[in-house]
């Protein structure tokens, strides 16, 4: 486009004011919920809330450490979050793959539509089903039940999200790959899984992080402390009428981190995932 | 060829994973689904009785009820329980889920709401046990009324709890005026609160503005032979509430309650707000067992008393349960369940161990037993419930069903009032015309 270098910089600078009016909008929560997990108790709730910390101090930290199960909530969830991972990457990717390649066959249209139908379906709904179906298998209060209920959830998604890149792979370099003598699951593990790294960071991201942040599932099929997660875990931070703020902003930056590292290390693949699928999807 | 193999493999292995995860699918009784896998020996020895109990509330409640429930099972061998305690938010969410799904807890602690889960058929009629296991006749009868629904009885009150004044002593006395009498009347209440903000200067009031607050209103009405709400309809008229905002007007202007801007910006709710604990309000309403927060916050000495008697004498409301213990329909141990229901409240030494974690303890007797150890607050909360339960009118309260609508209500209508943004009569028609569609909006439910 045409542009003069002064319009050029205007939209420069106008596209980075957009910018970071987002992320302090993003940030700003993230920010506010560490201010207050170094405060003293006595200054979290005041008639003039600052960001600025007279006493920092780690108080709350120790309390969460020492004085909660906070890390068997955390093991629980780590647990529980990397069992739904591994769990619905295996599924998607056989059925990604069947729903890229075999196009030609009656149905497998309209089983991917359905599937991503089945998204629309508020989670909440699936409460009461998911609780009798546990219920009768004698899953209540185990980690199977959680991953169980987790990888429904994820699978339609991450099996859009691979099939939506395996479309993207030319169909030559299977042919070739097939003529050298592959079977059909080596063609899958020795040639599309390396080019579609991106996907699989990607896909995998997406089951974690929802594993790992679901509240209403993880408090209602576990009741007792030796199975429970991190989010209801923290959740016991809060009473009926008191709430012990400085503490509970403490767990949630601690089971904050784990992700923030991820993101930090996986970004880069992350954002060529996304786009990835998402193009030619 | 390979579609069919993939298929089968899927099949095959998410199959072996449902085995794995569930060894002790064998036992399709209810108690298998129980939250403790090790259940299995339970058909065995016929003896064993394995129950659950779900409760929520803060750490320390946690902490003495694990305890209480360990007393129990030292005492009755063969009986074990299992602990689902979580925080408030969602409790009743799980509940629900748990009731649907016929695998709720067989205790269940319960708060304001147990009508509407005897409307749905999922509470224990407790009536045949009451008398030879379960002993609720210490209490006050209220107190059993409220759990008792159609002649059954469904729950135990687990604490109790009464709206009540809370006053600074330390604040009388540095006026030189008398703290309140039990029987003290609307003129008493004007008189001190205006010497006291006389006496002690600008700055300091006698009371907060209580017209914003639904008790202090309900025990008003009460003392001049009205009612809020009985079988919907509203039983008081515009003047008694015009007479209402009147009085506290004419304190207002006279300097002896807090204005409305501090109010506002100090609302007496909040405990470390409140102008009573810094010493510059000497009264103002509250639950009476808040005391504890509000007398850690200060040096001054703090009281409770009831609300002042009008021409037709106390209006207070009698004390109310906040929690109660209930049992699941579906137990399949009624019995035992009856038998720690009792424990919890009647047994001294479990009473001494439960405190007042869950309000004041409903027997006279535990109360007195928990007496011989308390602190000075302790006493004045015991001292007050008592005094509470002897001069409350023998009036089987009812709340007004769309209490938070209600509550807001009465607050901007005060405020309106109090800030002058509009006279008192014409705000009180507004208030009348509001409360009568809320009326009809209850009656619609």
């Amino acid at each position: 486009m045409l542009m003069s270098r002064r319009k050029q910089r205007f939209f420069k600078l106008l596209t980075y004011a957009v910018l970071l009016g987002f992320s302090v909008y993003c940030l700003l929560p993230f920010l506010w919920m560490f201010v207050t997990s170094i405060k003293p108790t006595d200054q979290i709730r005041t008639l003039n809330p600052s960001f600025w910390v007279d006493k920092p101090t780690w108080k709350h930290f120790d309390n969460v450490l020492n004085g909660s199960a906070f890390l068997t909530f955390f093991k629980n969830s780590l647990f529980v979050a990397l069992a739904t991972t591994v769990a619905s990457l295996i599924i998607s990717i056989f059925a990604g793959y069947a729903l890229s390649r075999y196009v030609r066959f009656k149905g497998v249209k309209l089983f991917s539509v359905a599937m991503l139908l089945s998204q629309m379906i508020p989670g909440v709904l699936l409460l009461i089903p998911l609780y009798l179906v546990m219920k009768n298998l004698s899953l209540i209060n185990t980690y199977a039940s959680l991953i169980l209920a987790y990888t429904t959830f994820t699978v339609p998604l991450c099996t859009f999200m691979m099939k939506s890149f395996f479309d993207t792979i030319a169909y030559e370099m299977e042919e070739s790959a097939e003529i050298d003598g592959c079977s059909r699951i080596g063609i899958i593990f020795r040639i599309l899984l390396p080019v579609s790294l991106p996907s699989l960071v990607a896909t995998s991201l997406f089951a974690f992080l929802n594993a790992w942040n679901e509240f209403m599932f993880g408090f209602v099929f576990i009741n007792d402390e030796a199975h429970r997660t991190l989010t209801p875990g923290i959740s016991l931070f809060k009473g009926l009428y008191q709430t012990d703020w400085g503490s509970m902003m403490a767990a949630s930056v601690l089971s904050v981190l784990p992700i923030v590292i991820i993101f930090v290390f996986l970004q880069r693949f992350l954002i060529e995932g996304m786009t990835a699928g998402s193009v030619k999807g | 060829m390979f579609n069919k193999k993939t298929i089968t493999m899927v099949l095959l292995a998410s199959m072996t994973m449902l085995a794995a995860c569930s060894k002790s699918a064998d036992n399709t009784n209810k108690e298998s689904a129980a939250s403790q896998p090790a259940a299995t020996s339970s058909a065995a020895s016929g003896k064993k009785v394995e129950l659950r109990m779900s409760w929520w509330g803060s750490d320390e409640r946690h902490e003495r009820t694990q305890k209480v429930i360990e007393l129990f099972e030292q005492k009755n061998p063969g009986v074990t329980i299992t602990g689902e305690y979580s925080g408030f938010d969602g409790y009743m969410d799980k509940l629900n889920t748990q009731i649907a799904a016929g695998n709720a807890p067989d205790l269940i602690q319960m708060g304001g709401n147990i009508k509407e889960y005897v409307d749905k058929k999922a509470l224990l009629d407790l009536t045949p046990y009451v008398g030879n296991v379960l002993h609720v006749d210490d209490f006050n009868g209220g107190l059993v009324k409220a759990a008792t629904f159609e002649d059954k009885l469904y729950g135990v009150t687990l604490g109790v709890s009464s709206s009540s004044l809370l006053y600074n002593a330390s604040m009388f006395e540095k006026a030189g005026v008398p703290l309140p009498a039990d029987n003290w009347t609307y003129d008493d209440f004007k008189t001190s609160v205006l010497q006291i903000a006389q006496k002690l200067g600008k700055g300091n009031y006698g009371s907060y503005d209580l017209s914003s607050d639904a008790a202090s209103l309900a025990s008003y009405l009460g003392s001049i032979g009205k009612e809020v709400y009985r079988d919907g309809e509203r039983h008081f008229d515009n003047q008694d509430l015009i007479n209402w905002f009147a009085m506290w007007d004419e304190l207002r202007k006279a300097g002896a309650i807090v204005p409305a801007d501090v109010q506002v910006a100090n609302p007496p709710t909040a405990v470390d707000k409140s102008l009573i604990v810094k010493g510059q309000v000497a009264i103002q309403s509250a639950s009476a067992s808040q005391i504890f927060g509000f007398q850690e916050l200060t040096q001054d000495k703090l009281g409770l008393t009831v609300y002042p008697n009008g021409p037709a004498g106390s209006g207070m409301v009698p004390p109310i349960s906040g929690q109660f213990i209930t049992s699941y329909s579906g137990t399949e141990h009624p019995e035992i369940v009856a038998k720690f229901m009792d424990f919890m409240v009647n047994d001294p030494e479990a009473g001494v161990i439960l405190g007042s974690t869950r309000g004041v303890p409903p027997s006279g007797k535990i109360r007195d037993a928990l007496a011989a150890q308390s602190t000075p607050v302790d006493k004045v909360l015991f001292d007050f419930i008592s005094l509470v339960s002897d001069t409350a009118p023998p009036v089987v309260f009812q709340q007004f069903p769309l209490d938070n609508e209600y509550i807001k209500l009465l607050q901007l209508t005060s405020e309106k009032i109090a800030f002058g943004a509009k006279p008192i009569d014409s705000s009180v028609e507004e208030f009348m015309k509001e409360m009568d569609k809320l009326l009809l909006k209850a009656k619609a439910q």
